[in-house]
């Protein structure tokens, strides 16, 4: 007689027929759609332009670069409207007259101011003839217009300067002039005791070298022989290597 | 292989995430069952492979949905037995559910319904293999003891999970369980050479 069935021999006999399994493609398709379920929603997570982003700093950087190169090219720092209105904002000088007259009555000299004034107040602008050489002079005066551009600026305020205005403002000397005021300040230590002495000494350095001996001369021919010498002295200290009219020696000759 | 340690509810909420990896393994782990619970119901193969890739897709495109409310093989296998049940009623086949349902067993007229005639015991048993005269059996049972077996046997479900899968009471699915071993357990000492 053979033993009865129980639940687990049900069990395990049902366990042992069931072998079916779902097909393989069925698998293959299922597997897919999960896949692509979750596909979108990795591509949302990540936007298209963050990948853009290096090449477009790095494109964008070098067009910045460029233009600002092009543009301190075209322009550059010493910009005409930038050193007008510097000379707009500068104080006015004193007029040239009182400076030499005070320079003079600080060395003990006469009184002889009234044919100085006279002579800076046609002063040219210094940026019409730069005062190293005459040769110089003639190349600056060949260059066109629209090229000298800092050279224009000057010329207009040289204009503005012979229709009314006293002097040539301080502001407005050459890069070349300024440098050389320092010198001339320093030619001449022992004329400069008083106060009034270092700013006759710098508005006669502004003046160009030309109208500087033109005054001297002046000075020589009203008698003021002594200012015109130490006026000389100081001119030859500031430009060395300029060259002095013949009839000036004569005329401070004692 | 190397065997995922996490649950299949952690599976299932990995998956959630965005791991399509996690489905692999929770797909593996649970394609069988589906299959056999699905096939042992159906007319034939291909019915089955329809309902068992729609139970899939289903649980694909619920997988933002999912939370953690019962054991992962009950939620499975409530989808599967849905789409079942709709299956049945496009066949104008009246589903397990539909049956009226009471706690006492020994009344449950589900019990009673009989199979049709291809899936007779008689019939099933002239395979004459000891193991395919078991699977036959089941595939004989009535809908209510049948589908109590499967969820018993392929899914892993207890009676109170078999109970709350099915909208029945405890003692109802208890009785169904017992009375379809007893059915099993009787065509075998028949068929015992």
């Amino acid at each position: 007689m053979t033993p009865p069935v129980n639940d687990q021999d049900v069990t395990r006999l049902y366990h042992e027929g069931s072998a079916d399994e779902p097909p393989a493609a069925l698998d293959r398709a299922i597997l897919q759609a999960s896949r692509d379920s979750i596909a979108p929603a990795r591509k949302a997570k990540k936007p298209w332009w963050p990948r853009f982003a290096l090449p477009l700093q790095l494109a964008l950087s070098v067009v910045l670069v460029t233009m600002l190169a092009l543009t301190v090219d075209r322009n550059p720092p010493e910009v005409p409207a930038l050193k007008e209105r510097t000379e707009q904002q500068a104080p006015r000088p004193a007029p040239l007259k009182a400076a030499p007259g005070g320079a003079e009555r600080a060395a003990g000299e006469a009184p002889a101011a009234a044919p100085v004034p006279k002579a800076t107040a046609r002063l040219p602008a210094p940026g019409e003839s730069p005062p190293s050489s005459p040769k110089v002079d003639r190349k600056d005066a060949e260059v066109p217009a629209a090229m000298a551009v800092p050279g224009r600026g000057e010329r207009a305020s040289a204009e503005k300067a012979e229709a009314g205005e006293v002097a040539a403002p301080v502001g407005v000397r050459s890069r070349e002039a300024a440098r050389q005021v320092p010198a001339a300040a320093g030619a001449a230590p022992g004329v400069a005791t008083s106060t009034s002495v270092p700013a006759a000494k710098p508005a006669a350095a502004a003046s160009n070298p030309s109208d500087w001996l033109a005054a001297i001369e002046r000075l020589a021919a009203a008698g003021e022989k002594a200012a015109a010498r130490v006026e000389l002295e100081a001119f030859r200290k500031a430009y060395p290597d300029y060259p002095l009219p013949e009839g000036l020696e004569k005329l401070l000759a004692p | 292989m190397e065997e995922d340690s996490r649950t299949d509810e952690q599976l299932m909420l990995a998956y959630g995430a965005g791991s399509a990896e996690a489905f692999e393994v929770l797909y593996g782990r649970w394609r069988r069952q589906i299959y056999r619970f699905l096939i042992r119901q159906c007319d034939g193969a291909g019915t089955a492979d329809e309902l068992y890739q729609d139970v899939w897709l289903r649980v694909v495109n619920a997988r933002r949905q999912y939370t953690v409310a019962a054991k992962f093989s009950t939620w499975l296998f409530r989808i599967a037995r849905n789409r079942l049940i709709d299956h049945w009623r496009s066949q104008s086949r009246k589903p397990v559910t539909e049956a009226p349902v009471t706690e006492d067993c020994e009344t449950d007229p589900m019990d009673n319904v009989a199979a049709s005639d291809d899936l007779q015991p008689e019939k099933v048993m002239e395979r004459n293999e000891r193991v395919r005269i078991v699977v036959g059996a089941v595939e004989s049972l009535p809908d209510a003891q049948r589908e109590t077996f499967l969820l018993h046997e392929e899914g892993g479900l207890t009676i109170d999970e078999i109970a709350m899968l099915t909208g029945v009471g405890h003692e109802t699915a208890k009785s169904r369980l017992r009375y379809a071993m007893a059915r099993l357990r009787a065509l075998l000492t028949e068929y015992r050479p």
